[in-house]
């Protein structure tokens, strides 16, 4: 708590003296990278407008240091190149924090979640575990860690993987009936669930649990890697997340 | 023999044979001539059937000519691109009588002997002269063995050099006893093998005559201003 | 700072099983659906040149329907919209290949359609004439001696839409057809290095290119209709090739 506290007054700190700084710091707009597939974390509504969690979390992050958060929509595969080649200036798209990325870009936490194969309505398929999917059609969304997982898994006891762009259009194919399992999280299932209500449910949750993630520049750990770290230790202490995960009917325990 | 009874053939709303009655015996070599315009590729494309006259009636031998019978020769040539001298010769007889291609060559190397062209065979239309393609055309036709040949205008597109070949060919089928109708502006021709000339203009054969009478003294006004204007 | 080139990952990835695998696959999708393409796109040819205004509608439609609709539009179509007309359509017998092979030759139908009749129109009418003379079928004409004729004319536009075809195969990837690009992908997102990755499936792209105009070349000559001493002069009339959405 008392950490909490004296992040807050150095944010506040730092705050009065970047008006004057500019340079180093950062102002005005606030550029993180998102693929806005992935609801309810992100995702793009009918007139094309992002919306979700990690938008509204930007936005509140970036006000801790007076600034506005503008997504920059790449695709999943694309986000940390495009932060290194400096398309913008952090990731927040429901990432998850892996050793092999933070290799090439640290990372805050700001949630955790648990991995879950979403199927059909009434389970037909009973599908219990990930075994269960031996000789089955599975979908996942290309580039992510869902999509290695499972690579593995195919080369073990073998089925059918289709990779789509969008985490949607994976789970789109368990709605039409192509496939009988979709890799996802459960944020994704809270969502689709309120979304096509009845139609699909929960197979298997993993025990496991991932991090969520916001990544930045190695270079700019002084900068605006300091920046994210008190802005987010701020809006915890202040309960924003809570608040924000209440919005999307995320569980509040998994937020930060 | 073959014959065109009161043919009237329009395009759109211009009508382009106003009833013409026309025939020829076997052996008859008729020449026709007149003003572009006047119907003569018309008629010859009714009398092979190229194109079906609205009214009137065209008969080879009292009945329908069946393919093949009569042959055209165009002024153009048309030989078909894709296809040597020799199998040019043969398509037809392959194509509409079915017969084997070795019995094909067979005859269109015949033929293709008759007009000259023997050593041709192999050539395409491309690599040969336009008179040495539209001997080509003529074999192509002959050796159908048509009962009639109709030719328009064949050495219009040839250079002048060339005429001669190719006329040399038709006056020899002439004296074969071949039937003949032919569009020509070669008087010389004309002069030579025709059995008579008629004169077309505005869709109608407006006079026929053997040749000698219709160069020296033709009766009607119209033939002596074509003829003043083209001899 | 200038970054270094991984040649050993250039190397590694020109040579690895995905990359030739996803070739192979982008091959095979381009050669069937030019190959399906080009028997419907002559029947739609010869409706437009039909004496019946019925059958020139219909194919008038069609052309008019596959080209205003861009292809990844048809790919979604024949892959999403599908099963929810027929639930069949959400079977494992109905793979990303075969949606992509339909969408992609339906959609290149049309405009090979447009390339034949062009090509069907240049052959000089003339030669029609002499073969009904001679007492031919219309069909025959065409089989023995328009088409023939035709096909000279439309080789080198064919080998233009073989080339788009190609790297259209690419959009499949978003129906989850893993061929060349997706293999690259990939990779490039493992290894977080772009730049050798990506030159690798170029390379792939340019000798399948390089190929195809290899054997456009011997299809030129083979329809060059000179005997012996003049080969390789083509004398056709040019017809321009039409864009693509």
């Amino acid at each position: 708590m008392r950490k909490s506290i004296v992040a807050v007054a150095l944010v506040a700190a730092a705050l009065a003296v970047a008006g004057s700084a500019g340079a180093t710091r950062h102002t005005g707009t606030f550029k993180y990278c998102t693929d806005p597939t992935f609801p309810p974390m992100e995702l793009a509504t009918a007139s094309g407008k992002i919306t979700g969690f990690d938008v509204d979390m930007a936005q509140k992050l970036a006000l801790t240091w007076g600034a506005t958060a503008s997504p920059v929509k790449t695709a999943f595969p694309g986000l940390i190149p495009a932060l290194n080649a400096k398309k913008c200036d952090a990731v927040i798209s429901g990432i998850f924090i892996t050793p092999d990325r933070t290799k090439v870009a640290p990372a805050i936490a700001y949630m955790h979640s648990h991995r879950v194969l979403i199927v059909a309505a009434g389970n037909p398929k009973g599908i219990k575990s990930p075994n269960s999917l031996k000789g089955l059609n599975v979908a996942v969304q290309g580039g992510t860690k869902y999509e290695e997982y499972l690579k593995a898994l195919k080369a073990k006891i073998g089925f059918s993987l289709q990779s789509y762009p969008g985490d949607t259009d994976a789970v789109a194919q368990v709605l039409l009936g192509r496939a009988d399992a979709v890799l996802t999280q459960d944020t994704s299932f809270v969502f689709q669930a309120g979304q096509h209500p009845g139609k699909i449910a929960i197979g298997f949750t993993f025990a496991g649990s991932d991090a969520f993630g916001i990544y930045y520049r190695k270079a700019d750990a002084g900068t605006v890697g300091a920046e994210i770290k008190d802005g987010i230790a701020s809006l915890e202490a202040k309960g924003t997340l809570k608040t924000l995960a209440k919005k999307y009917k995320i569980p509040v325990a998994d937020v930060k | 023999m073959l014959r065109a009874e009161n043919v009237h053939k329009r395009y759109g709303d211009l009508e382009v044979l106003r009833g013409v009655t026309f025939d020829v015996d076997p052996g008859q070599v008729k020449v026709l001539i007149g003003p572009s315009g006047s119907g003569k590729s018309t008629l010859l494309r009714c009398l092979c059937l190229l194109e079906e006259p609205e009214a009137g009636a065209v008969t080879l031998e009292a009945r329908r000519p069946g393919p093949g019978e009569v042959g055209m020769v165009f002024q153009r040539f048309n030989l078909f691109q894709n296809m040597t001298a020799l199998e040019n010769v043969m398509s037809g007889l392959v194509t509409v009588r079915g017969l084997s291609k070795s019995d094909a060559r067979g005859q269109a190397m015949e033929f293709l002997n008759r007009v000259g062209l023997a050593e041709k065979a192999a050539q395409y239309p491309e690599e040969l002269s336009g008179g040495q393609q539209q001997r080509v055309a003529i074999a192509r036709a002959l050796v159908m063995q048509p009962k009639a040949m109709l030719f328009d205008e064949p050495t219009s597109a040839l250079d002048v050099e060339l005429v001669r070949e190719v006329l040399d060919v038709m006056e020899s089928l002439a004296q074969d006893g071949m039937t003949m109708v032919v569009v020509s502006h070669e008087l010389r021709f004309a002069h030579s093998v025709a059995s008579s000339v008629l004169m077309m203009d505005e869709g109608r054969i407006i006079e026929e005559a053997p040749p000698g009478e219709f160069f020296s003294s033709p009766k009607q006004e119209r033939t002596k201003r074509f003829l003043s204007l083209v001899e | 700072m200038l970054a270094s080139f991984d040649t050993h990952l250039f190397w590694q990835a020109l040579s690895s099983g995905p990359y030739w695998r996803g070739a192979l696959t982008a091959l095979e999708l381009t050669a069937a659906s030019l190959g399906t393409a080009v028997f419907i796109g002559f029947a739609v040819a010869l409706g437009a040149l039909s004496r019946r205004r019925g059958v020139r509608s219909i194919s008038w439609v069609y052309n008019w329907l596959f080209r205003a609709t861009p292809t990844l539009l048809q790919l979604f179509f024949f892959w999403y919209a599908l099963p929810q007309i027929w639930t069949g359509f959400a079977g494992s017998w109905f793979t990303p290949f075969m949606a992509a092979w339909i969408a992609l030759s339906l959609n290149e139908a049309a405009y090979m359609s447009e390339i034949i009749r062009s090509g069907l129109m240049s052959v000089d009418p003339g030669q029609e004439l002499a073969g009904r003379a001679l007492g031919m079928s219309r069909r025959q004409i065409l089989r023995k001696v328009v088409v023939p004729q035709a096909v000279r004319i439309v080789i080198p536009p064919t080998g233009n839409e073989f080339i788009t075809l190609l790297k259209l195969t690419s959009l499949a990837s978003v129906i989850s057809l893993h061929e060349l690009l997706t293999s690259a992908n990939e990779l490039a997102t493992a290894t977080f290095r772009y730049n050798e990755t990506l030159l690798a499936a170029l390379v792939y792209y340019l000798v399948i290119v390089s190929i195809l105009m290899v054997f456009q070349a011997r299809l030129e000559r083979r329809f060059t209709w000179t005997s012996g001493r003049r080969r390789g002069r083509v004398a056709a009339p040019a017809i321009p090739s039409i864009p693509h959405g």
